[in-house]
């Protein structure tokens, strides 16, 4: 039987040991020199680690050599965590910014070989030192499962996490390696997108975001370990994970996340790697990376309304063992829709940045429709208006946080109490006029100028509104009306406005009439920025005539 | 298509500026075309398209015969791109380096050490094989990235001012390995500032300016229309002491014009024909000036241009 040329071909991906980049890594990484230092540093520390666990264990709990063992594997993990995410997630950002000062990845661009060839490359490759100090750290850990009599299913589950949470960390450093033009904020970027990913996302989770603490190893390691350690209470984790109806095995669910994020990150690190003048991803791509984004977020969210996880009260009661909520305040509705809403709009605007072309982009592809005589930019390329992707990701951001507010308002939390009619509307413009605001301004006036009114517009307001709040009760009022101005919290005041009208809050009325004036005034920039938008692509094309 | 390297309408653009409009290009197989032009007139950006770095604004172009847009990684086979003041990776031993790259262009393993040592034989660095990149001077630099260049047997040179940095030793040996290679049907596209460079060993030169192919053709033949400049050529005369007389006579002559004094060197525009330029040394030796020496400006990249240009505009 023939093998197809296909299955070849990526057969031919995976031998390292065939991809020249991974043998130029090999080589350069792990001289003896630099190699004996971090080695010798590596055993230290884990031998250090697992001892001193296990003989402390063993003399001062009076548990067995059997747990004593158990005890040491989350130690262990975390320094392999250590490892392999921090340090090389490192290795790789280092990597690829040290390689774009020097000049020689342009020569990598020129080889022959398959864009996801060299991706593969430098991504074994430029961590491989710390792929070998791992592999140092695991007679430390082999023995202590084989002590701890782990089951060889377990080991399997949350090892399969651990590498696919490794490979996501390390395809985020790359990505920001690519990405990012000035080389010497690469490092600071990629730490930032990493606190963020990593680390803030994940700890939404207390608010029923489960799904992006699916980014970190955590819940598996928890779901896995929770039977081991009967000591330890490990009540919160969930072996399964509720997706609408379904009932989703924790590190599979897990891993499905994690390979949707690698799949988004090497699609951004392929088409830069394809052309350095390229778009993040392509206009198509990113409606539907939104769309099954809402779609994991709202299927791991509505589940959890019943058990109250996602109210902020869930948290403290839990860890002070009070008894479970029986009543949710008006005010933690507001809140957990407001911010559903903020990060929906947050998204979306991340979203227009990477699709939305540069004033350049917009002109090339002018002038090829002018010379190849077209009537217009084809949508597909990166030079055609992003304004229609921005008014579909805009639809699927209100659908799913509007699937939210009905879900939770038809919950056992809020029974009788009902949303005005006219809340979506609200709700939709509050979303949507913002980041076609925002879409529009970025594609007339370029980054540059976005930033600077972003600033003015979104962020002064919020800042100065809420020092006035704070600093006497007679600036209230007023500050109402200069935070509403954000149109960062817009999804927070619709909420209150559209509960306010059914008089289930009155705590606030003056949140209703600000929220209608700032709408008025969001909804009258649309025409303005409209005309705007026209005289640029006028200009444009004025520009390729000549 | 018999032509190595075709460009057709080729544009370039960095928002407002135009680097290269519409440039038009065939060179066959075994030519060495030289690109000259100033900084700034858009060699690099062609380079840089042509090597599958850039994305044009419009135009096609094929390296033999492949659409860089549609194949690039067929056409990247078939070229090999040395950029302006190269750069190499400072962690690797220099045969580590072109190891990585022998690699990449699919070399077979049972050959490549003996491609590396021919390739360091050719650039006259066999014995710095084992050396780090990083203690390499800037023309051993260059010259381990021409070894580079050549390892997989390139059908197409694309050379972007391949000789700064070099010494002059290393220039001639370039000069002979192009050659060489072109006699064997390797076709390359070189640029330089300096026109003198390129003079002595391509087939063929462009004139480059402001995005635009001004003239092309073989390096006698745009020396001789070069020659012909009917808005005179640059004199200057080396004097031993200052000569008032001198400077009356030439005065008067109805030839010349614009002439300056400056440290015993006197300036001039001479608008006579050749035989007349003659004439006018010999009268000079004749009426026995204090003179040391005389001298006609060969005109500089930017004269050639400028007279172009000019020639253009009027036509």
């Amino acid at each position: 039987m023939k093998v197809p040329e296909h299955v070849l071909d990526f057969l031919r991906l995976l031998m390292l040991w065939r991809n020249p980049i991974f043998i130029r890594y090999y080589r350069s990484k792990l001289r003896w020199k630099g190699l004996l230092g971090w080695a010798s540093v590596t055993l230290l520390f884990s031998a250090f680690i697992f001892f001193i666990i296990y003989y402390s264990s063993l003399r001062t709990s009076s548990v067995t050599s059997q747990e004593a063992a158990l005890a040491t594997i989350p130690a262990l993990l975390i320094v392999q965590c250590l490892i392999m995410m921090c340090k090389g997630s490192f290795s790789i950002a280092a990597g690829i910014t040290r390689e774009g000062i020097e000049g020689v990845l342009d020569y990598q661009r020129l080889s022959p070989m398959s864009p996801l060839n060299k991706m593969i490359g430098y991504l074994f490759g430029l961590p491989v030192l710390d792929y070998v100090l791992f592999l140092l750290t695991l007679p430390f850990m082999i023995f202590a499962i084989l002590k701890a009599e782990l089951p060889g299913a377990i080991v399997l589950r949350v090892y399969s996490v651990f590498f696919t949470s490794v490979l996501v960390y390390h395809m985020t450093a790359f990505m920001a390696g690519m990405v990012v033009k000035r080389r010497f904020l690469v490092g600071f970027l990629t730490q930032v997108l990493m606190f963020v990913l990593y680390l803030i996302l994940p700890a939404l989770s207390e608010l029923g975001y489960v799904f992006f603490e699916h980014l970190t190893i955590r819940p598996t390691f928890f779901a896995e370990f929770q039977n081991e350690f009967n000591a330890w209470d490990f009540d919160f984790a969930d072996p399964s994970i509720a997706f609408f109806q379904l009932e989703i095995p924790c590190h599979l669910f897990s891993l499905a996340i994690q390979i949707l994020f690698f799949i988004v990150f090497s699609t951004i690190v392929y088409r830069k790697w394809r052309n350095e003048n390229s778009l993040l991803l392509d206009k198509h791509s990113a409606v539907i990376a939104v769309g099954v984004l809402f779609l994991g977020l709202i299927g791991t969210m509505l589940p959890q309304i019943d058990s109250g996880r996602i109210f902020p009260s869930w948290g403290p009661r839990y860890l002070l063992q009070l008894p479970p909520v029986d009543f949710v305040k008006p005010s933690e509705a507001l809140l957990i829709l407001g911010m559903f809403g903020t990060l929906s709009l947050i998204i979306s605007v991340l979203t227009l940045t990477m699709i939305t072309p540069s004033r350049d982009v917009q002109i090339k592809g002018l002038r090829r429709m002018v010379k190849l005589h077209l009537k217009r930019v084809p949508w597909s390329e990166d030079a055609s208006s992003s304004i229609w992707h921005a008014m579909a990701v805009c639809l699927i951001i209100f659908i799913g946080w509007w699937l939210f507010v009905e879900a939770l308002f038809a919950s056992r939390w809020y029974q009788g109490y009902e949303l005005s009619p006219y809340a979506w509307i609200g709700a939709f413009l509050s979303v949507t006029i913002p980041a076609i605001c925002f879409q529009m301004f970025l594609e007339a006036k370029g980054r540059h100028w976005l930033f600077m009114v972003l600033l003015g517009v979104w962020l002064v307001p919020l800042l100065g509104g809420s020092l006035l709040a704070v600093a006497s009760d007679k600036y209230a009022n007023a500050a109402t009306y200069i935070i509403a101005l954000s149109g960062f919290v817009l999804p927070f005041y619709s909420m209150e406005a559209g509960l306010a009208q059914s008089h289930f809050l009155t705590e606030a009325p003056q949140v209703r009439p600000a929220f209608l004036i700032v709408l008025a005034l969001y909804t009258t920039a649309v025409p303005i920025l409209i005309v705007e938008w026209r005289k640029h692509r006028k200009e444009l094309k004025e520009l390729v005539k000549q | 298509m018999s032509a190595t390297i075709w460009i057709s309408e080729l544009r370039v653009d960095y928002e407002s500026v135009t680097a290269v409009n519409g440039l038009n290009l065939e060179i066959g197989p075994g030519e060495i075309y030289g690109l000259v032009g100033p900084n700034g007139a858009g060699k690099t950006s062609t380079f840089n398209v042509l090597a599958t770095l850039l994305e044009p604004t419009y135009g096609e172009v094929r390296l033999c015969g492949f659409d860089i847009k549609e194949k690039p990684e067929e056409a990247r086979r078939h070229f090999g791109h040395m950029p302006d003041l190269a750069p190499v990776p400072t962690d690797l031993r220099v045969w580590e380096f072109l190891d990585l790259f022998a690699g990449a262009y699919g070399i077979p393993l049972s050959e490549r050490k003996q491609r590396i040592e021919e390739c360091l034989e050719l650039v006259s660095l066999k014995e710095k094989a084992k050396a780090y990149c990083k203690t390499l001077s800037r023309g051993m630099t260059q010259r381990v990235v021409f070894a580079k260049v050549l390892l997989h047997r390139p059908r197409i040179l694309l050379l972007d001012e391949p000789a700064s940095g070099m010494d002059p030793p290393s220039r001639v040996a370039l000069r002979n390995v192009l050659q060489h290679l072109a006699k064997s049907g390797v076709t390359t596209l070189i640029s330089s500032h300096i026109l003198t460079e390129l003079t002595g060993f391509c087939t063929k030169i462009g004139i480059f300016h402001q995005g635009q192919l001004l003239d092309q053709g073989a390096p006698r033949e745009i020396i001789q229309r070069m020659g012909k400049q009917e808005d005179g050529r640059t004199i200057s005369i080396s004097l031993l002491e200052q000569s008032p007389t001198l400077i009356t006579w030439l005065i008067e002559r109805s030839l010349i014009e614009n002439l300056e004094e400056s440290n015993l060197i006197l300036t001039f525009r001479f608008y006579g024909s050749p035989e007349e330029q003659s004439e006018l040394l010999r009268e000079i030796v004749r009426r026995e000036f204090p003179v040391r020496s005389f001298q006609e400006h060969e005109a500089s990249i930017e004269d050639i241009l400028m007279d172009l240009h000019q020639r253009r505009n009027d036509a």
